[in-house]
């Protein structure tokens, strides 16, 4: 596939989120807001594309709506979102209080325990471009204990895969850096690759987006089944730019009380978005940041 | 535990005498509550087994498979298969299995099939009616195991037309797709018996990958039909991996102690269903085609 076919892709998805960021600065904050930001942002700069008017304008309401509140409207949000949107609220030029506050306890909390490093590497970085921590500095999480794991993980439950991308997003640091060598570095990229086409497969999207970007943060990136993943995504994409196939569902999803844009289509979307541009795009990774002064 | 070199045999030998112990089960003509079509099937593939064990030593002579070819020959004289022969050009294979195989044990009798066959196979439309490419396939292989004149064209030419041939995006296959691929390889490999030699090395990688990563997601699945397919398939390639060392040593977990593998559908079976005939209708496959990938691992005498 062509990284023009992704490039589109990812420009449909654009258009989807913008048009989303339009509702939700009518609405009162939520992680929604972050991860709309979120996706908007991937795709940014992922397309390398110039300003636009959806992220500037969700990060600005962003800011107005965290201005004055406490933690309490932010503490159930997830840690590495919450400080991602601080990053790009700040790039894009407007302050953000809460989140700074956040930012420092955390970045405190990290210093204080230098061990809790390795599970919140996400944070760490983000936090050291924000100019609130200096790490990471040492060396990336060693994976050698896992050789004899690798085939254990064949059979993991979804508790245990996420455990592995924790374990494989603090070795590559987000794919940012080069994974060191351990024994049965293959056999786990094989398992990996196994798992991806389980989830996608099996239709769980959101899995297989994420074992995606881990299939190519262990490399190599040139595998027909990670060229087949990125294809099987792009075909789940509705002309809209949402990814999945879900609205057969539409009625159970609001039986459910579920708000299928926001609660499905939009976490699946940023999901995907970013499976495709750091998979797809050259050179692209979410957690490559330049340091910005706060 | 057995020596990764050692399961294979281990689990054919084990699945055979399930097979051996449940034959009845295998006879289309007996009264049953499992479908005279699933039977039919059911013999079919247990009969193309026997053929395949013929060419193993260390198979050919267990007293199960002595038992087994009885039961066979006593079923052949059944008027069905001379009807199935004569007038539906679509029962054909499982005649020609059936031909190929009692006279492989030289059990042939006085209704000799072979020159009414090699005339059905000249004067009808069984070489071109239409079928699924790898169904073809299994036609031309089966027509060549048993020495008989054709004019289907080549594996190669055969081989083309599958849906392995094309590069499939493999987050789409479902498990009929998969088992295209399995039975594919299994007929222009000839169950393992000839190298894959119209294939250039890489596309014999570009298929070894595809068979290993699949046979991951079905051993994931714990679905030991497929997975035990795969690990065929794989030596019909010629090859093996790391990853089919793993395999066998779960087949071998996964099988009971009477040799029974659970098929991937025994789940949905209620518990006041699983009396035999449903156990076997649920798990004769999975066991006797993981008899056949032990056949295809052992060593060949």
């Amino acid at each position: 596939m062509q990284d023009a076919d992704i490039g589109k892709s990812l420009s449909a998805a654009q258009t989807w989120l913008r048009g989303l960021s339009v509702v939700l600065r009518q609405r009162d904050f939520s992680e929604r807001s972050l991860q709309c930001l979120l996706g908007l942002w991937i795709s940014e700069r992922a397309l390398e594309s110039t300003r636009s008017d959806g992220l500037h304008g969700l990060a600005g309401v962003i800011s107005e709506q965290l201005a004055p509140l406490q933690e309490a409207a932010i503490s159930s949000c997830d840690s590495k979102l919450l400080l991602l949107a601080l990053y790009i609220v700040r790039k894009c030029g407007y302050p953000a209080y809460a989140l700074e506050n956040y930012g420092r306890k955390v970045a405190d909390a990290l210093r204080q325990d230098a061990a809790a490093h390795d599970d919140h590497v996400g944070e760490a970085i983000v936090l050291a471009r924000l100019g609130l921590s200096n790490y990471p500095c040492g060396n990336a999480v060693d994976l050698s204990d896992m050789r004899a794991a690798a085939h254990n993980l064949l059979h993991s439950d979804p508790e245990a895969i996420r455990s592995l991308y924790a374990r494989i997003c603090a070795a590559t640091h987000f794919g940012t850096q080069e994974c060191r060598w351990f024994p049965g570095r293959q056999q786990m990229a094989f398992v990996i690759r196994v798992l991806l086409i389980d989830a996608l497969n099996g239709y769980d999207m959101s899995t297989g987006a994420m074992l995606l970007r881990l299939a190519a943060y262990l490399g190599p990136t040139n595998e027909a089944v990670i060229r087949d993943a990125q294809s099987f995504l792009r075909l789940q994409q509705l002309s809209d730019g949402r990814f999945g196939q879900y609205d057969l569902h539409a009625e159970a999803l609001r039986d459910a009380g579920l708000d299928a844009r926001l609660d499905l289509y939009l976490p699946l979307t940023v999901s995907c978005v970013w499976a495709l541009a750091e998979t797809a795009m050259p050179g692209f990774r979410l957690f490559s940041l330049s340091p910005l002064e706060l | 535990m057995l020596p990764a070199g050692l399961m294979p045999f281990a689990v054919a030998e084990k699945s055979i005498r399930w097979i051996h112990g449940n034959l009845s089960y295998f006879d289309p003509f007996a009264k049953s509550p499992i479908s005279e079509d699933l039977r039919h099937k059911a013999l079919a593939e247990l009969v193309l087994l026997c053929l395949l064990l013929k060419r193993h030593e260390n198979f050919r002579s267990l007293p199960e498979i002595r038992d087994v070819m009885a039961f066979v020959a006593d079923l052949n004289d059944n008027p069905f298969f001379e009807a199935s022969l004569c007038r539906w050009n679509d029962a054909l294979v499982p005649v020609l299995i059936l031909a190929a195989t009692l006279e492989a044990y030289g059990l042939t009798a006085e209704n000799d099939r072979r020159q009414m066959i090699q005339k059905v196979v000249r004067d009808s439309n069984v070489c071109i009616i239409e079928r699924i490419p790898y169904r073809q396939l299994e036609l031309r292989h089966i027509l060549d195991a048993g020495g008989f004149a054709h004019g289907l064209p080549s594996y190669r030419e055969l081989w083309s037309r599958t849906l392995v041939a094309h590069r499939p995006n493999l987050m789409f296959l479902s498990d009929n797709d998969v088992y295209s691929i399995t039975h594919a390889l299994f007929y222009v490999s000839d169950f393992s018996a000839h190298n894959v030699d119209f294939l250039t090395p890489q596309e014999i990688a570009y298929v070894h990958d595809v068979v290993t990563h699949l046979l991951g997601v079905y051993i994931r699945r714990k679905n030991w039909d497929l997975a035990a397919e795969l690990l065929a398939a794989e030596k019909c390639l010629g090859r093996i991996s790391r990853h089919s060392v793993m395999g066998w040593r779960l087949l071998l977990e996964a099988q009971h102690a009477d040799g029974r593998i659970d098929g991937p559908y025994l789940g949905q079976l209620a518990d006041d269903k699983r009396d035999a005939e449903h156990l076997f209708d649920a798990c004769y496959h999975t066991t006797l085609v993981s008899a056949l990938a032990g056949m295809v691992w052992s060593r060949r005498s």
